[in-house]
């Protein structure tokens, strides 16, 4: 009897011992363990880390948008070895520039901007500048009057009052560049209801369009990167833009805000 | 035979009769214990749910470690990406030229003197008319102002224009020879002139009233006190862009 109670408590010590062996291990790795580290991390990347409150998603954010901005000077740089006038179009700004050898000569606000379609990887889709395929245009690339030269001087006096036409017509146009590129540009006021009424009309087939391509794309399963921008310009700069830009121009694009 | 029993000093009896009981051995219960506290730690983890997330909450927070990680390499990453940027953004600048240079707009007929990025000065001029000029017996000309970077090749006072055959043929004049006196017109490309390659030129004009239209035959008229300006302020070897 005496011998009983002088081994219980030892028994239950041994017991006690063996039982916190898993449960403490257990306890450790998942609640000491990670502090440590977490702390040791802490300690490791002081200052060289972004501070603690800046989420990951937030950093690999601003990671690809920095990739984009990057991504849209060096085509810029690219395109300044170039001798021919360039476009570079800057949605997060809502700006177009006309560039001649990386000097950005003229500057255009975007009186309205609308895009349409999808890329699935924006960093890689924007990746060298885009070259001009097809142009369909509402005005003339080059204005050119054939003039007939007079037979004599009385000839050459009478002509001399002749008026210098001036041009009236709707400025409405779309580039398409390849990788899937369409670059729509519309002067924003249009003068005169003729005018207007082209423009709605332009419009209207734009529209339908950008819905048939939709709904061609989901029929036939297409993921191919295509993006159609359209933008509004004052009349002049529209006009400005068509003139300047040759026949295979090269265009850098900086994405808006928020397709990341 | 008649056994014996022993007794110890104190009377106790030893050796004989039935044996005690042997200790039961510490590690037997280690073991034991050990067993329990893996099968509590197994039903534990297995069946309460709510408590294994509970407990393995801190799990999650070893991925603070590779949290770190990732934020130092992304944080490396984008100041590396601001590095770049800056460098690309440098070069770009140091395109636009550090002294005063010439922009025109042959679409809105505006010629500009900047430097950096500032706008020095703005003013209306007249570029060419994109007249196709043709005559009978099958010369032909088109007047436009080129456009790209060129650069002010020369500057000149008081220029002399020297006709080119297309001035006679629009005038409906016979073709003189080439270095006939008719060719050399005074005091018609104003007081100033700077040329800018293939004898296109920017000057001045007596034919004020139609400034800001697409009028020449290529070269760039501008108003005399602009023309003034220009030539004053814009050096030789300057750059210029035609849009």
């Amino acid at each position: 009897m005496n011998h009983e109670n002088v081994k219980s408590p030892r028994r239950w010590l041994f017991f006690l011992l063996g039982f916190s062996v898993p449960v403490g291990f257990v306890l450790f790795s998942a609640v000491v363990a990670p502090s440590i580290k977490a702390w040791l991390a802490r300690l490791r990347w002081a200052g060289s880390a972004a501070p603690d409150e800046v989420k990951v998603e937030q950093l690999a954010l601003e990671r690809d948008r920095l990739k984009l901005e990057l991504a849209y000077l060096q085509n810029r740089l690219r395109m300044s070895s170039s001798d021919s006038v360039c476009l570079s179009l800057d949605l997060r700004d809502s700006l177009l520039f006309l560039e001649i050898k990386g000097v950005q000569v003229r500057a255009c606000s975007l009186k309205a901007l609308e895009i349409n379609g999808s890329v699935p990887n924006w960093v890689e889709w924007i990746r060298d500048p885009f070259v001009l395929r097809e142009t369909q245009s509402t005005i003339r690339k080059k204005p050119i009057r054939v003039v007939i030269a007079p037979a004599d001087t009385i000839e050459a006096m009478e002509r001399r009052d002749d008026d210098i036409p001036v041009e009236k017509g709707l400025v409405y146009y779309t580039l398409v560049f390849d990788r899937g590129l369409s670059l729509t540009v519309a002067e924003s006021s249009p003068e005169g209801v003729t005018n207007w009424t082209r423009k709605l009309y332009h419009e209207s087939l734009r529209g339908l369009r950008v819905l048939w391509e939709q709904f061609s794309n989901k029929l036939l399963g297409r993921h191919e990167p295509a993006l159609h921008v359209y933008i509004e310009l004052s009349g002049a700069d529209a006009k400005a833009v068509y003139r300047a830009i040759p026949v295979h121009a090269q265009l850098t694009l900086l994405p808006p805000r928020g397709v990341l | 035979m008649i056994e014996q029993d022993t007794f110890s000093p104190s009377g106790d009896l030893v050796g004989q009769g039935p044996s005690p009981q042997p200790a039961p051995k510490p590690w037997r219960w280690f073991a034991a214990g050990l067993f329990v506290g893996l099968l509590a730690c197994v039903v534990t983890l297995v069946f309460a749910r709510p408590l294994r997330a509970r407990l393995f909450s801190g799990w999650t927070r070893t991925s603070v470690l590779a949290e770190a990680r990732e934020r130092s390499d992304l944080s490396k990453e984008i100041a590396q990406l601001k590095r770049q940027i800056s460098q690309v953004s440098k070069r770009l600048e140091q395109k636009i030229p550090e002294e005063p240079y010439i922009v025109i707009d042959t679409s809105g007929n505006r010629i500009y003197v900047r430097r950096g990025k500032a706008t020095l000065r703005e003013a209306i001029c007249s570029t060419g008319s994109y007249i196709n000029l043709k005559t009978r017996d099958g010369m032909e000309w088109i007047f436009f102002t080129p456009r790209g970077q060129f650069r002010v090749l020369a500057k000149k006072v008081a220029p002399v224009w020297v006709k080119p055959d297309w001035a006679f043929v629009e005038e409906g004049l016979p073709i003189p020879p080439k270095h006939a006196p008719e060719r050399y017109e005074y005091g018609v490309l104003g007081e100033y002139a700077l040329a800018f390659g293939n004898g296109y030129l920017i000057h001045g004009t007596l034919y004020k009233r139609l400034m800001g239209m697409p009028v020449t035959h290529g070269c760039v008229r501008v108003g005399d006190e602009d023309l003034e300006y220009i030539y004053k302020t814009v050096p030789l070897g300057a750059k210029i862009y035609i849009y």
